[in-house]
């Protein structure tokens, strides 16, 4: 696996006013992603990951501290790096599951509509959306409504996509089912993916490695998670791992 | 398969061949009863003409072009109103939505003129702009404006945060944001403001019309059934009305809800 | 399909229901406005009632002198008098229809067509005789001929007596009564003011007092043509007219409101009511008596102009109902009548 840092962050601070003090939401976080990687940042309900994902993909403003991609210093919201929302609704309901993806493709560019076309074709075959291309997001299930997301964002052409949470609110199976979906995703397209999660067992199963957050919005802990690949979601490596992540976790005030 | 389960029998009745047969009996229903009343009573023909009067003036204006020529002339102006305001509705709700500093003085022209009825302000009307279409354009987009704010101000702050974020995300500016998310997304909230405006703007013009009078014989539908009024032609002033009414269900039925199935019933979004 | 058919009877059952209260509606409707609860108490063995529509405006003056010093209820005794106001001459028509109404003032043409559309009702009496008359502002207007055709003539309603007149003033000076009928704009009489003396979009304006004589006191305005010389000669500007139900029953009431008038009209002739009329239409006493003082509004019972008028509608289509043959248009005026 090359080495290679595609995206970085430097000291990255943000306060929410709460009336006449600020109340730290992100303290002095700094964080680098190499090409390839799969990173899990866990951390408990209300820590700040969210917010923190929105400062990398500027969609909210850090009060200080800087992000680069590829070693260039960035400072607005972009396709180059997609964020899949936790929220069900990130998909545009006026449009249908065709016409949001390619609505992403248009983004891109420099295509003849005849190769968008068939790229959004394409990506609704990879994400087993066939059937789902002409309808509406209201008709989707949970599971299919995310994974329209996900083909969303990588029409977009992406760097580094982003999930916050993005199967939290789907059923065990589905949520299951879209885990291995989206390793095999990562492995295919050799994305580079920064997932956060409050979920000790999908961290342990999707990740190369964690960074631990903690209630006050600090980056407490990098652990590697060099389990080997594919991996067992009842394996006793894997639940080996899930204890020590545990006891990590339990070191941590708040958790 | 997709849609099959989403038409529920009650959709099926509303929609389709049957609803139409239904209001068919209705009419049928009410003209019989208004038939029997009339001669049940022994009303004076002025107050209650017969329904043969009716119809025969309601096609005679159609024939001789007055009646149709009237309401062209009443569309036309609602039209151009209902465009003008708004466009002006539009302006304003997003000079609210997006600057807090405006938001304050457009809530405040909201909440002094939307209760204000525009016949109510004929006269000052009539010093400014005089009599002409002009007046008349004034007072329909005075009765279309405000409520078209209030609604589209409320759709426009009722947008998916998220969904704006996602535009973002995909490196929409600032039209583009306006265009192909917020626009879309309040799309229930600027049909209800149509309908409203529409409603609203309908009566304006036509009591309108009543006060104003016509111009060179052009005074649209509401000069219609005054000039009827003041030559006591009772039957024609029933046809007039019975014609407004048909523009009202036609509209409500042709054109808004055509547009609400199309748009906000295939996208899920009722409210 | 029995399906079906239970919903048919269903909607059938929603029918009659809906249906059912309009039709009682109608029904409590008609018995309400009967007219022997209202109006002809002399049977009924309640209080007689006498509903009078009441206007206001200079023309109106006897009317109004009338109800100031209860005069009619002088004529009266033992019957209730009812002054209701009403918007316009059609609504009076109208409420005379629905039996709301027993009597009420208004120009000859709005009469005539009510007759001619099958109203039953007569003249009893004259009111006034008034200056009506078409005024502009601009100063290269002195006849009808002048008038361009983008000139715009403001009016109260076609078939208004003003909208009459002009049509008999065009017919004698243009030959073609209905010249001016493409280039009318309706208002009523204050709206009609304020837009000649914006001087925008009106031209001229024909109407009645006050408001002639306001605009006439204004700079650069002149009258073009008079009522009197549309017309060719004297004619009636208000007149009392009483449904034939209501006169047939209490032919006595209806000479009492004459009585009434009449002597309302010796007060105003002699000088006297000025006082209330100023508190009437909230105007100062000089004003009021400037008005009053014009040679041309003349207060009497007489009827003048009614076959001129019934001649001149008949020839242009405003109505189609001839008189009888042997009657003429002393059919149109109540029996009754003193004068």
């Amino acid at each position: 696996m090359e080495e290679r840092i595609i995206f970085s962050a430097e000291r990255i601070v943000k306060y929410y006013q709460n009336g006449e003090t600020g109340v730290p939401v992100l303290s002095n976080i700094s964080l680098k992603l190499k090409e390839r990687e799969f990173v899990c940042i866990l951390g408990p309900s209300g820590c700040g990951k969210s917010t923190l994902l929105r400062v990398l993909s500027s969609l909210e403003k850090a009060d200080s501290g800087t992000i680069a991609l590829d070693g260039n210093e960035i400072t607005g919201p972009g396709p180059d790096r997609m964020l899949i929302f936790q929220e069900q609704d990130q998909l545009f309901h006026w449009l249908s599951t065709r016409s949001n993806i390619h609505l992403a493709l248009g983004k891109t560019g420099t295509q003849s509509e005849q190769e968008r076309e068939k790229q959004t074709t394409a990506l609704l075959r990879q994400f087993g959306l066939q059937e789902a291309g002409d309808k509406f997001p209201h008709q989707l299930s949970g599971g299919m409504k995310q994974r329209a997301a996900i083909a969303r964002s990588l029409a977009a052409g992406p760097r580094i996509l982003f999930l916050d949470e993005p199967f939290s609110s789907l059923d065990a199976m589905t949520r299951e089912h879209l885990q291995i979906f989206l390793l095999d995703l990562w492995k295919r397209r050799n994305l580079t993916l920064l997932f956060v999660t409050h979920d000790i067992t999908e961290a342990a199963l999707l990740s190369d490695r964690i960074i631990i957050m903690n209630a006050e919005g600090k980056l407490v802990k990098e652990v590697e998670n060099t389990l080997s690949r594919p991996r067992d979601r009842d394996g006793t490596d894997l639940h080996k791992f899930t204890a020590v992540l545990r006891q990590e976790l339990s070191h941590n005030p708040g958790l | 398969m997709g849609w099959s389960h989403e038409v529920t029998p009650s959709k099926r009745l509303l929609h389709g061949r049957n609803r139409i047969v239904r209001r068919l009996i209705w009419v049928v229903v009410i003209i019989a009863g208004y038939e029997i009343i009339r001669r049940g009573l022994e009303i004076s023909p002025l107050a209650l003409p017969p329904i043969v009067e009716i119809g025969s003036a309601f096609f005679a204006g159609f024939g001789e072009g007055d009646l149709l020529q009237q309401l062209v002339r009443s569309l036309i102006l609602i039209a151009a109103a209902l465009a003008a305001g708004a466009g002006a509705a539009l302006g304003l709700a997003l000079l609210s939505v997006r600057r807090s500093f405006f938001a304050e003085l457009i809530d405040g022209l909201v909440a002094i003129f939307h209760p204000l009825p525009g016949i109510a302000l004929l006269p000052i009307v009539i010093l400014w702009f005089g009599t002409g279409t002009a007046s008349l354009l004034v007072i329909i987009i005075h009765s279309v404006l405000w409520p078209m704010i209030t609604n589209l101000t409320a759709g426009l702050r009722g947008v998916s945060p998220t969904q704006i974020m996602a535009g973002k995300n995909l490196g929409m500016g600032r039209s583009e944001l306006f265009f192909r998310i917020l626009l879309p997304a309040s799309l229930p909230y600027i049909i209800a403001g149509m309908r409203i405006a529409w409603a609203r703007s309908w009566r304006a013009l036509i009591s309108a019309e009543m006060v104003f009078g016509a111009i060179a014989g052009a005074g649209g539908i509401g000069w219609y059934l005054y000039s009827k009024r003041v030559f006591m032609d009772s039957a024609g002033l029933f046809a007039g009305v019975v014609l407004i009414i048909l523009i009202g269900v036609l509209v409500e039925d042709v054109v808004f809800r055509r547009i609400q199935r199309k748009t906000v019933e295939r996208w899920g979004m009722e409210r | 399909m029995g399906k079906q058919q239970n919903r048919q009877y269903f909607f059938l059952i929603i029918a009659l229901v809906l249906i059912a209260p309009l039709v009682l509606g109608f029904l409590g409707c008609g018995r309400e406005s009967d007219p022997q609860t209202h109006s002809a108490g002399t049977k009924s063995g309640k209080q007689p009632v006498l509903r009078i529509a009441e206007q206001y405006g200079l023309a109106y003056a006897p009317l109004s002198v009338a109800k100031a010093r209860g005069l009619v209820q002088a004529e009266l005794p033992g019957w209730r008098i009812e002054w209701k106001q009403l918007g316009n001459t059609a609504a009076i028509r109208e409420a005379m229809i629905a039996k709301d109404l027993d009597t009420g003032f208004m120009g000859i043409p709005p009469f005539l067509i009510g007759w001619d559309r099958g109203m039953k009702w007569k003249i009893f009496t004259g009111l006034s005789q008034a200056p009506l008359g078409l005024v502009t502002w601009r100063s290269d207007i002195r006849s009808l001929e002048d008038f361009d055709r983008d000139d715009r003539i403001a009016l109260p309603q076609p078939g208004s007596i003003q909208h009459i007149l002009l049509s008999m003033a065009a017919e004698r000076s243009l030959g073609a009564p209905k010249a001016f009928d493409s280039r009318l704009v309706t208002l009523n009489h204050p709206n009609g003011m304020q837009a000649l003396l914006a001087r925008r979009d009106i031209t001229a304006h024909f109407t009645s007092p006050p408001y002639l004589m306001m605009e006439l006191a204004t700079e650069d305005m002149h009258e073009v043509i008079s009522g009197q010389e549309a017309m060719g000669g004297e004619f009636t500007f208000i007149v009392g007219t009483v449904t034939d139900e209501f006169a047939d029953r209490n032919p006595e009431a209806v000479k009492g409101l004459e009585r009434a008038l009449d002597r309302a009209m010796t007060i105003l002739a002699a000088g006297g009511g000025r006082k209330e009329l100023a508190a009437g239409f909230n105007l100062e006493l000089p004003e009021i008596e400037s008005y009053l003082d014009h040679p041309d509004l003349v207060y009497t019972t007489e009827v003048q102009g009614l076959a001129e008028f019934l001649d001149f509608m008949l020839r242009h289509n405003f109505i189609r109902r001839k008189p009888e043959e042997k009657e003429g248009v002393s059919g149109l005026l109540w029996a009754g009548a003193t004068k």
